[in-house]
C-alpha cells in the first residue's frame, strides 16, 4: 500500500517506498511532486474530483481508479484515496494509493477464462445436437435395412442368426430412442424462448393434459394447488412438469399413483414442489437421476432411456433455479423446484448456441421444425 | 350396356378403395397433440377423395346399364362440392401447417365455407335438368348456362390452391433430410397434381376422345392411387434400393421406447 504525504499545494513532502515503487521512481525522486504530475493526463480530472471531495467539509473523498504514470514504462492502474488533515501554516493532504495491476490482471483472466467456458459449452452444444442429427439418418439406414434381413431372412437361418438380428434390431431402436431423447436435450437450450409472465396453472394444466392418457391407464390421483406464478418459458416450464409427473406415474408402487403438486412464494422465488408415494430415490442417487441416460433400474422393470429428470434439471437451470429430490410424505419422492419470480437470467435472451449468428441459428431452427413436422406428417 | 361407362366405374372405385385405405390409416397415425389437427385434415383429404371417386364410380356404374334420374345426379352433384369443399380444406390446412407450423383454421374454414356456398348457389342457380353420360362420366346440363367471369374465378379457386400446394409440397423435397420423406413427397405431391389434372383437363377428351382415351384417362387416375399407396406401402425393390421405409418399425419403436 503506497502512502504521501502532500503540502497545501499538493506536492508530495514524503513517500514511502512502497509508493515510490508503484509509481517507478527511485528514493526521494517524488520529493516535490505535484500528485497531478504522477498520473497520466486522463486521470488527472479524478485526481482534481478527488482533491475538491477531500477539501469540502465533513466529506470523504470516494475511492478513485487513476493510471500512475510511470516514466519509460506502461501507466499503472491505481486506486487512491485523498484524505485532507491541518497542517502548519495551511493544510496537507494524505493520499492511499493501492496497485490495481494484479487484481486487474486476475480479472481479465478471468474474464478470458468465462468467455472460454462459454466458448467450449456453445461448442459442446453445437456437437451434441449436430451429432444427434447426423447420426439419425444412418442409424434409420441400419434399422431398415435390418427389418429387411429380418423380414426376408428369419426362420431360413439358424436360430442363433434370429437371435442376432433381434439384438440388432433392439440396438437400433434403442439408439434411435437415445438420439432423439439427445436432441430433446440440447434443444432445451439450442429452441428455448425468451421469458414472459406465464401462468403456472396453465403450464400444469397442459402437463396433465399431455398426460391425460397414461393418467387414466394408470389410475394416478392429482392434487394441484394454487400455484405462484413466475416469469419464463412456457412451453419448457410444461415440459418441466410433464416430465416429473410422468416420472411418479411410472414409478409407482403396489398402489395406484397419489401426485401432489404445490408452490408457495419465498421472497424473491417460489418454491414449487411435486410429490408421489412411487418406490422412492434411495439418498445415494438423488445426484445421480438428473445426470442425462442414468437410470436406476433395468429397463425390463422400467422402460425409457433416462432423460426425463436431466431435462427438466436443464430447464430449471435455464431458468436460473435449483431442483433436488427429497424423501416422499410420508414415502415416495418429492421434487422441489425453486425458480426466481421474475428477472432475466443469463440464458433468458438468445442461448448460447444463438450467439454463434442470429441468422443461421433462426434459420436452423426453422429448418428443424419443418424436419420434425415432415418426420410426423409426411 | 355400356363399356365406356363400366371402366370409367371400375377404375374410380380401385381409386376410390386405395384412397380410403390410405385415409383408414392416416387417421389411425400416432402423432403428438400440436399435430393432430393438421393429421386429422389429411386424412379427411384422402378419404374425402376416396367419397367424391366413389360417388363418380357408383354413378358410371350405375350409367352402365341405365340413365341414372336427374334427381339422383343433382343430389350427387351437391354432394360433391360438400365433400370437395371439406376435402381441400383439409389439405390446404396441412400443407400449410407443415410448412408454417400453423393451420391456418380460420382463414381456409372460411374460404371453403364461403366456396361451398357460392358454388352451390351456381349450381341451384342454373337449374341442372338433363342428366348427360359422356364417355362413361355422369354430369349434367344446365337450363341457365352459366358462364362469365366468375366461372373462371370459380374455377381458378377450385384448382389454383391445390395446384400452387401440391407443387409447394413437392418442394419439401429439396428440404427433407429423411430418404422416406423425400420418397413420399415426392410420389404423393406429383400424385395429387396428375388427379386434379385429370379431373380439370379432361385428357380423354384432350386424346380425341372414345374407349383407348377414355381407358387412358381412368389409368392415369388409378395410376395416382397407386403412386400414393407405394408412397406409403413401397414394394421390397423400392425399399432395398433407395433405404426407404413404409411404416418405419423403426421410429415407430422408438417413439414408444422413449420416456414419456
Amino acid at each position: 500500500m503506497g502512502q504521501l504525504i502532500l503540502d497545501s499545494g499538493a506536492r508530495v513532502t514524503r513517500a514511502n517506498p512502497a509508493a515510490e515503487h508503484m509509481l517507478g521512481r527511485r528514493s526521494g525522486e517524488l520529493q516535490g511532486l505535484p500528485l497531478a504530475d504522477l498520473v497520466t493526463a486522463e486521470s488527472r480530472p479524478q485526481v482534481e474530483r478527488a482533491f475538491a471531495e477531500a477539501n469540502a467539509p465533513g466529506s470523504v473523498a470516494p475511492l478513485a481508479r487513476v493510471e500512475g504514470d510511470v516514466p519509460g514504462g506502461a501507466p499503472v492502474p491505481i486506486e487512491l484515496v485523498v484524505g485532507r488533515f491541518p497542517e502548519r501554516g495551511g493544510a496537507g493532504y494524505g493520499v492511499i494509493l493501492r496497485d490495481l495491476q494484479a487484481q486487474e490482471a486476475l480479472v481479465a483472466a478471468l474474464t478470458e477464462r468465462g468467455a472460454q467456458l462459454a466458448r467450449s459449452n456453445r461448442d459442446l452444444q453445437e456437437f451434441t445436437y449436430v451429432a444427434s442429427h447426423d447420426l439419425q439418418e444412418p442409424l434409420r439406414m441400419v434399422g431398415s435395412y435390418t427389418q429387411l434381413v429380418g423380414e426376408r431372412y428369419r426362420g431360413k437361418l439358424d436360430p442363433q442368426a434370429d437371435e442376432f438380428l433381434t439384438f440388432a434390431q433392439q440396438g437400433a431402436v434403442r439408439m434411435q430412442a437415445l438420439l432423439d431423447d439427445l436432441v430433446i436435450y440440447s434443444r432445451v437450450d439450442t429452441r428455448g424462448r425468451p421469458f414472459g409472465p406465464l401462468s403456472m396453472n396453465a403450464c400444469v394444466a397442459d402437463a396433465l393434459r399431455n398426460l391425460r392418457l397414461v393418467i387414466e391407464e394408470e389410475h394416478g390421483h392429482l392434487d394441484v394447488g394454487p400455484l405462484p406464478d413466475v416469469e419464463g418459458d412456457p412451453t419448457q416450464i410444461t415440459q418441466l412438469f410433464q416430465n416429473l409427473v410422468a416420472n411418479a406415474l411410472k414409478f409407482h408402487g403396489a398402489e395406484a399413483p397419489r401426485i401432489v403438486i404445490r408452490g408457495e412464494p419465498r421472497g424473491g422465488e417460489v418454491l414449487y414442489s411435486v410429490g408421489d408415494n412411487g418406490i422412492g430415490i434411495p439418498p445415494e442417487y438423488r445426484e445421480k437421476v438428473f445426470v442425462i441416460f442414468q437410470r436406476l433400474h433395468r429397463r425390463e422393470d422400467y422402460p425409457g432411456t433416462g432423460i426425463g429428470l436431466a431435462v427438466a434439471k436443464k430447464v430449471v437451470e435455464r431458468h436460473g433455479g435449483t431442483i433436488w429430490a427429497a424423501d416422499g410424505q410420508p414415502t415416495g419422492t418429492t421434487f422441489f423446484i425453486q425458480l426466481p419470480k421474475a428477472h432475466a437470467p443469463p440464458w433468458s435472451a438468445p442461448g448460447p448456441a444463438e450467439a454463434i449468428s442470429p441468422l443461421h441459428a433462426a434459420r436452423r431452427r426453422a429448418d428443424d421444425l419443418i424436419q420434425d413436422r415432415m418426420k410426423e406428417l409426411v | 350396356m355400356d363399356n365406356t361407362a363400366f371402366v370409367a366405374g371400375v377404375a374410380s372405385f380401385i381409386g376410390a378403395g386405395v384412397y380410403l385405405f390410405l385415409g383408414y390409416k392416416l387417421a389411425r397415425r400416432r402423432v403428438s397433440p400440436a399435430s393432430r389437427l393438421p393429421a386429422a385434415q389429411f386424412a379427411l383429404f384422402w378419404l374425402g377423395l376416396a367419397a367424391v371417386t366413389s360417388l363418380g364410380g357408383a354413378l358410371s356404374l350405375i350409367a352402365t346399364f341405365t340413365l341414372p334420374s336427374d334427381a339422383l345426379v343433382v343430389t350427387a352433384v351437391h354432394t360433391e362440392i360438400l365433400l370437395l369443399s371439406a376435402m381441400l380444406w383439409g389439405l390446404l390446412g396441412y400443407l400449410t401447417y407443415l410448412y408454417t407450423g400453423r393451420s391456418y383454421l380460420l382463414f381456409w374454414s372460411s374460404f371453403y365455407a364461403t366456396f361451398y356456398f357460392v358454388l352451390t348457389y351456381v349450381i341451384t342457380a342454373s337449374e341442372p335438368n338433363v342428366v348427360t353420360v359422356t364417355q362413361g362420366t355422369v354430369g349434367v346440363q344446365y337450363a341457365t348456362a352459366f358462364g362469365g367471369p366468375l366461372l373462371y374465378v370459380l374455377i381458378a379457386l377450385l384448382i389454383a390452391p391445390e395446384f400452387i400446394g401440391a407443387i409447394l409440397y413437392f418442394t419439401l423435397v429439396f428440404r427433407a433430410r429423411d430418404p422416406t420423406v423425400r420418397f413420399r413427397v415426392t410420389l404423393v405431391s406429383w400424385s395429387i397434381i396428375l388427379w386434379f389434372g385429370i379431373a380439370t383437363l379432361n385428357p380423354a377428351a384432350l386424346l380425341g376422345g372414345g374407349f383407348v382415351a377414355e381407358l387412358v384417362s381412368h389409368s392415369l387416375g388409378v395410376g395416382a392411387a397407386i403412386g400414393v399407396l407405394i408412397a406409403y406401402y413401397p414394394p421390397r425393390w423400392v425399399r432395398d434400393r433407395l433405404g426407404v421405409t413404409g411404416i418405419d418399425p423403426v421410429r415407430a419403436a422408438s417413439r414408444a421406447a422413449t420416456p414419456r
